[in-house]
């Protein structure tokens, strides 16, 4: 009994260092941030893909614990913010066709590896924040960083909590999904060519990676006749 | 009234060409003589120590309004070694060379064995049963019907397990009737997107190093 209490006041005392150590990195990040006294002077946040009609091409990789599998991108962009998705290998056959926009999440196609519950909802999550589709994505107060550089806001969705950056353009740079201790998932934007040229995507805990880079920009013409 | 007799006129052209233009896609008849099909493929695959060729690969997505073009080259070598390289818009190689595979994504390298991986071992099979025109040997995976016209030789395999089915409603192979080398190869999905290959430049039995099937 006494060791077991004393396994319980180790633990206590180690949980409570952890969330004092955690609770005040972040209180240090929040420091670093100011608040914005004129939001009419900041760049609202333009949505990574929303040109209804647009066609777009990108060259993937996706890392799943371990397992690497490469191929390319299509994304389409319908009208009503529906966005359709296909990832298909080099040789054309299709990974994963999917679908998502009000309605939730539609699957054309799916391969087996795709077709784990956990994958499929890594995917889904994905595929929302991607494309801020889902459920609505509320906005809190903008911060801006010492330099005026980049904009930080606070987004809920779903009860989620969300960090979005975005720079003096008003592109988006990086989604931070916070976790209850770490980040879930990080979406960083890079190079922006009207969309966005290249996208990592990153799940710390799960090991799961998708790296994007658009294939139309780095060619500058483009793949279809 | 001009106007009317206009669209009568056009009206009736189209009604006239469309069966022309269907009949020109489909002038393919069931074939003939298929033991002597089997006969001129047995011996070309004989008689084939190596094939090369450039390629052209069209992706049909129902989703987008223009197909995916990439462009490459391929190589093969007896008994199963097998390099499908893409060289456009994107640097892309997989080696098959026995049961190892060695797949090159521009920087990166990744190894895999056919015996661990059941897609690649499929795909490895698949991918040089096609361009060695041994497609019968599919037999055990995919019901086959066999077309001709006056230049070609149309192959139809239709899968009859659920590994293929997954991916594929169909594959159509060409064969040119004069040299017995495919031509083109299409895969029809479930969905009606398809993969095109045409393939140009065709090389049989000239001399391929070795080392370009290498997996260290």
């Amino acid at each position: 009994m006494r060791s077991g209490m004393k396994r319980f006041l180790i633990r206590f005392f180690l949980f409570s260092s952890l969330t004092f150590l955690v609770s005040g990195s972040c209180t240090m990040k929040r420091l670093s941030l100011l608040p914005v006294e004129d939001p009419g002077m900041i760049t609202p946040i333009n949505r990574p893909f929303s040109s209804s009609g647009t066609e777009l091409l990108y060259k993937a990789q996706i890392n799943i614990s371990g397992n690497h599998y490469s191929g390319l991108f299509a994304i389409r962009i319908f009208p009503d913010e529906m966005y359709r998705v296909v990832f298909l290998n080099e040789l054309g056959m299709k990974f994963f066709d999917l679908e998502t926009g009000s309605n939730g999440l539609i699957v054309h196609h799916c391969f087996d590896a795709f077709q784990r519950t956990g994958i499929r909802k890594v995917l889904e999550e994905t595929l929302n924040t991607l494309f801020l589709t889902g459920k609505p994505f509320e906005k809190g107060e903008a911060l801006i960083t010492h330099s005026g550089d980049y904009t930080v806001y606070p987004v809920t969705s779903g009860g989620k909590k969300f960090c979005f950056v975005s720079n003096s353009s008003g592109n988006l740079e990086r989604i931070v999904k916070q976790g209850c201790f770490s980040k879930k998932m990080i979406i960083e934007f890079a190079d922006y060519n009207q969309f966005p040229v290249d996208i990592h995507i990153s799940f710390p805990q799960k090991k799961i990676e998708i790296i994007l880079h658009s294939l139309e920009n780095q060619h500058g013409n483009t793949l279809s006749e | 009234m001009r106007k009317i007799s206009f669209f009568v006129t056009l009206l009736l052209l189209i009604l006239v060409l469309i069966p022309y233009g269907y009949s020109q896609q489909e002038d393919f008849t069931p074939m003939q003589d298929e033991d002597k099909f089997r006969d001129e493929l047995t011996g070309f695959n004989r008689e084939t120590n190596t094939l090369m060729s450039d390629f052209r690969q069209v992706k049909h997505l129902d989703i987008l309004t223009e197909n995916i073009i990439s462009r490459g080259k391929f190589y093969f070598m007896k008994e199963n070694k097998l390099r499908w390289e893409y060289t456009d818009p994107f640097d892309y190689t997989i080696i098959f060379n026995g049961n190892d595979i060695l797949i090159r994504d521009e920087d990166r390298e990744s190894q895999y064995n056919t015996d661990s991986n059941r897609m690649f071992r499929q795909i490895s099979r698949l991918m040089s049963n096609v361009i060695r025109g041994e497609i019968l040997e599919e037999k055990e995976e995919f019901s086959v019907d066999c077309f001709e016209n006056k230049r070609e030789y149309l192959i139809i395999l239709t899968p009859t397990t659920e590994q293929y089915q997954q991916f594929f409603q169909k594959i159509e192979v060409h064969f040119g009737q004069h040299d017995m080398l495919v031509k083109k190869v299409k895969f029809i999905e479930q969905s009606e997107d398809y993969t095109l290959i045409e393939f140009f430049n065709e090389k049989r039995n000239e001399t391929i190093p070795d080392s370009i099937f290498l997996i260290q």
